[in-house]
């Protein structure tokens, strides 16, 4: 029995890297054992080991290591009496990079957790013999059971309910954590005080005096630190290589239609068109995009085809394969949410089963079906809390409905304000003018069935219908809620499409109320939130994409005041309503950034890139250009490419964090200034900014 | 190499007026021939070009910005009209109050845009004439007395509209412009901070 060890702590899904392509992890499992022909509960007795998942498929062992990763992730079943037994690992080798060290020859462990910028946390385990290093081992957590489960129920019992900044509940719990946590178990574990990111291990009073491991002292000291931060870098040089390759990849694709495209526009009869017709380059523009798409397109039916074949072939390719299938498959949308399974998130009482943030996730990825949508934006709007049960929340929507005619009468019934005062008659012409040109394509708002006696109004000239009609009274009472505010222009836009979803003209109200909380500082008398919007879009051009930020500036255009109306109303105007819907819902969730409409006005300018910079020179034919794409966006994929560039961003930040504290003090170093308003990107806390004076004293405006 | 008698030239134009009087359908009617009844209102600017011949030997191309009209957006507007050539200031015939805005955009413009802007003031909504509210000789004394050209329009029916821009062109300095060969378009120029902008405006 002397080959056998008693399995006291497994993990599942920790990696080693060999090297820096995906394609060459070897997943396995770390162990903590104990020798069971040892002293027993001594520590010189207990191991600490990685094996190889393959290494156990041969001994038919990994049903035991998954049984005892699960024990820990599954209190519920109680512990284990029976210890179970596994063949003992085998010590270091260089080939498997499998290990196995006695508790009692290591010396300290550095730990690095997963955050933004390092997409898997991991660890170094240190020995006392400075000959014997051991290989960086990852924590692949999305991928082990035990540790899901564990982060799943932590969530749910600290923060059930977290709306904002939830990130520090899911990234606050990793593999790593549970594997020191075991460990203190048969170890003292001591945090250095000098570099945060080691743990010692049993330190020797010495180490506890200077705090720091043993090899730190005299001339190693220096090796040490940058022996870590080698490490450190590397994974840091692999983001920025895989966020970099992909791009590269995603621009190759273009490269054959600019240069035929800069060919045409030199041609005699083009410059002939381009002096007589609306601007040739636009035309060429466009043009030389369907090119690209048609290019991209083949690109990926093909590697769909070489994907079908043989994976391996693929990832082998000099394409940089593994960074796209990576990208690809974190990126990827998910089927809207139905009916069933949005009640499926809440129990029989009505209270959710599952996070708030499970189910902004589930729904930032997939959206809703229509049926899904009357009740699902409620929440999303902030009509009905998340926490309240079924009787609550009718409760609350009967005192909302009640609320809303209480506000409509109030103006309805003052015969004396609607027919002397002048601001409100104004306001309400506005109103009226607007309305009845706002999505009169959408069947529920085309009809004219409905003529207006002429005590109602003598405005509009038009037939209208019943639903133009509540849409008005809707506007003119908001302008009579949020007086300070008042009815805008592009209001109307945003109004309409709640409306139409949630068919209760009381309870559309306060989902527009609801909306317009975030959305008035696109409203604002002096433009402050859209310029702060516009400039935050431009900082963030020139971060992610500086050549692009180069030629806008040459075209005069770093204003990029051709997304006024993008972000002015939500891009409503560029895609086609049903697709407005669905971008809507996904924005409200919030799951990664309040301000995700950024990002993805980021990726329809990151789309148009290279037809922006080689065909348009002027502030006029670029927004020509981009007015012209209205109707013409596919929204799945310019979500998927927002979301890539919402954590390319992020890892940018972080990885600029570091670099600028690491060398922080190195006499000719440089910090890399990362905006406020860039910053402001990363938070889920929605921002909103309120008119401050009453529009009343402004006069007709 | 054209003939000598062959003259072309392009300007910028810019429409500017109270919101829902008719500056998106007047250019659309005049670019291409159309009209919505409902066309949604303007967020941001557009941006169109179209030409017109001023006689046989003569073409004049115009850079169109069509801009929002609620006052709330008023604070962008001389982005668009700083490097105009030459203005359309529209009304609505059934809206005495919309003659009021466009007098006001007219003073804006004389003092704040190019000296040389032509500007053309246009009754919109001519096919409305039982609701019209603004009588025809007020608006043309009032034209004349500011030094505009004036035109009743209907994007609507199309009367009047070609004229408007025809009439505009005739008044601009071809030869000017030509002699200076075929003019590079010059982008609006968003360097400079806006002349009318307060503290708090957008010079975004």
């Amino acid at each position: 029995m002397s080959n056998k060890v008693a399995l006291l702590f497994s993990k599942s899904k920790v990696y080693v890297h060999p090297t820096s392509s995906s394609k060459d992890n070897i997943p396995g499992f770390l162990a903590i054992v104990r020798s069971t022909t040892g002293s027993g509960s001594t520590s010189d007795a207990i191991l600490i080991s990685w094996v190889p998942e393959d290494s156990l498929l041969e001994k038919n062992e990994v049903d035991s290591y998954i049984k005892v990763d699960l024990q820990d992730a599954t209190p519920e079943l109680g512990p284990s009496m029976e210890e179970v037994l596994v063949s003992k690992p085998t010590g270091h080798s260089i080939l498997s990079y499998a290990f196995s060290i006695p508790l009692t020859d290591v010396y300290s462990v550095s730990v690095r957790p997963p955050s933004v910028g390092l997409w898997y946390g991991s660890i170094i385990i240190h020995s006392k013999r400075e000959e014997d290093t051991y290989p960086a081992l990852f924590f692949h957590d999305s991928e082990s059971k035990s540790t899901m489960l564990i982060k799943r129920a932590k969530s749910q019992a600290f923060e059930p309910f977290a709306q904002d900044s939830s990130d520090t509940v899911t990234h606050s719990f990793w593999g790593g954590d549970q594997f020191l946590k075991e460990l203190g178990k048969y170890a003292t574990i001591q945090k250095s005080t000098l570099e945060p990111q080691i743990f010692l291990v049993n330190p020797s009073g010495d180490d506890l005096l200077s705090f720091s491991p043993k090899v730190t002292e005299k001339n190693n000291q220096f090796s040490f630190i940058a022996l870590a931060n080698k490490f450190k870098w590397k994974a840091l040089e692999n983001l920025a290589r895989l966020t970099h390759t992909s791009r590269q990849v995603a621009l190759g694709a273009y490269e054959s239609a600019p240069e035929s495209v800069k060919r045409w526009i030199a041609t005699p009869e083009v410059k002939k068109i381009g002096d007589e017709f609306e601007s040739a380059r636009v035309y060429l523009a466009k043009w030389a995009l369907n090119l690209a798409e048609e290019a991209e397109r083949e690109r990926h039916r093909r590697k769909q085809l070489i994907l079908d074949d043989s994976p391996n072939q693929y990832l082998e390719s000099s394409l940089g394969g593994f960074e796209i299938v990576d990208s690809e498959s974190q990126y990827r949308r998910q089927k809207p949410v139905t009916n069933d399974e949005w009640r499926s998130f809440f129990d029989s009482e009505g209270y959710p089963k599952v996070t708030v943030l499970e189910i902004k996730e589930r729904l930032f990825h997939g959206g809703l079906e229509p049926e899904a949508r009357p009740i699902a934006w409620l929440y999303l709007l902030n009509v009905i809390p998340w926490n309240v049960s079924n009787e609550e929340r009718e409760v609350i929507l009967e005192s909302k409905r009640a609320e809303y005619l209480r506000l409509k009468r109030q103006w309805w019934e003052d015969t004396e304000r609607q027919t002397n005062d002048f601001h409100f008659k104004d306001q309400k012409s506005r109103i009226e003018k607007d309305v009845q040109r706002t999505d009169r394509n959408i069947e529920m708002f085309a009809p004219e069935d409905y003529e207006l006696s002429e005590m109602e109004t003598s405005l509009t000239h038009n037939l209208t219908n019943a639903h133009l009609e509540q849409l008005k009274a809707l506007l003119i009472t908001y302008n009579e809620y949020n007086t300070s505010l008042g009815y805008v222009q592009g209001m109307s836009d945003l109004l309409a499409p709640l409306y139409a979803t949630i068919q209760d003209d009381s309870l559309t109200f306060w989902a527009f109320v609801g909306f317009m909380e975030r959305m008035e500082r696109n409203f604002l008398r002096n433009q402050e939130g859209m310029r702060d919007q516009l400039k935050t879009l431009g900082d963030l051009v020139m971060f992610m994409e500086p050549a692009l930020f180069d030629h806008l500036e040459n075209a005069n255009s770093t204003n990029l005041f051709f997304f006024f109306r993008m972000i002015l109303v939500w891009f409503k105007r560029e895609f086609e309503w049903d697709d407005v819907l669905r971008l809507w819902e996904v924005l409200w969730t919030d799951y990664l950034s309040s301000q995700f409409h950024i990002f993805v006005a980021l990726a329809i300018l990151v789309k148009h890139k290279t037809v922006i910079i080689e065909n348009l020179r002027q502030f006029d034919e670029i927004l020509k250009y981009m007015n012209d794409l209205s109707n013409n966006i596919n929204l799945d994929e310019t979500l998927k490419t927002a979301e890539s560039l919402y954590y390319r961003f992020a890892r940018t930040v972080e990885i600029v964090d570091i670099q600028n504290r690491d060398h922080a003090e190195a006499e000719d170093y440089r910090p890399i200034e990362v905006s406020d308003n860039l910053r402001s990107l990363l938070k889920k806390q929605v921002i909103t900014v309120k008119e401050t004076d009453d529009y009343r004293t402004y006069g007709a405006n | 190499m054209t003939t000598p008698s062959t003259r072309y030239a392009q300007f910028k134009l810019v429409l500017l007026g109270e919101s829902a009087v008719g500056k998106s359908s007047l250019v659309h009617r005049f670019v291409k021939d159309s009209f919505d009844e409902y066309r949604e209102s303007t967020i941001g600017a557009a941006f169109l070009t179209q030409t017109v011949n001023v006689d046989e030997n003569t073409t004049v191309k115009f850079e169109i910005w069509d801009t929002a009209g609620q006052e709330r957006y008023k604070s962008l507007a001389p982005m668009y009209y700083r490097n105009a050539n030459c203005a359309v200031v529209v009304y609505d015939i059934t809206q005495a109050a919309s003659l009021d805005r466009a007098k006001a955009w007219v003073k804006e413009l004389q003092r704040q845009a190019n000296e040389s802007i032509v500007i053309a003031l246009a009754g919109n909504k001519l096919d409305l004439e039982s609701d019209r509210e603004v009588d025809t000789s007020v608006a043309q004394s009032y034209a004349d007395e500011a030094g505009l050209l004036f035109y009743e329009t209907s994007a609507k029916s199309g009367e009047n509209v070609l004229e408007l821009f025809t009439g505009i062109a005739k008044k601009l300095p071809i030869d000017a412009a030509a002699s200076r060969h075929r003019p590079v378009p010059k982008g609006v120029d968003l360097s400079k901070p806006s002349p009318s902008s307060g503290s708090g405006a957008c010079n975004c």
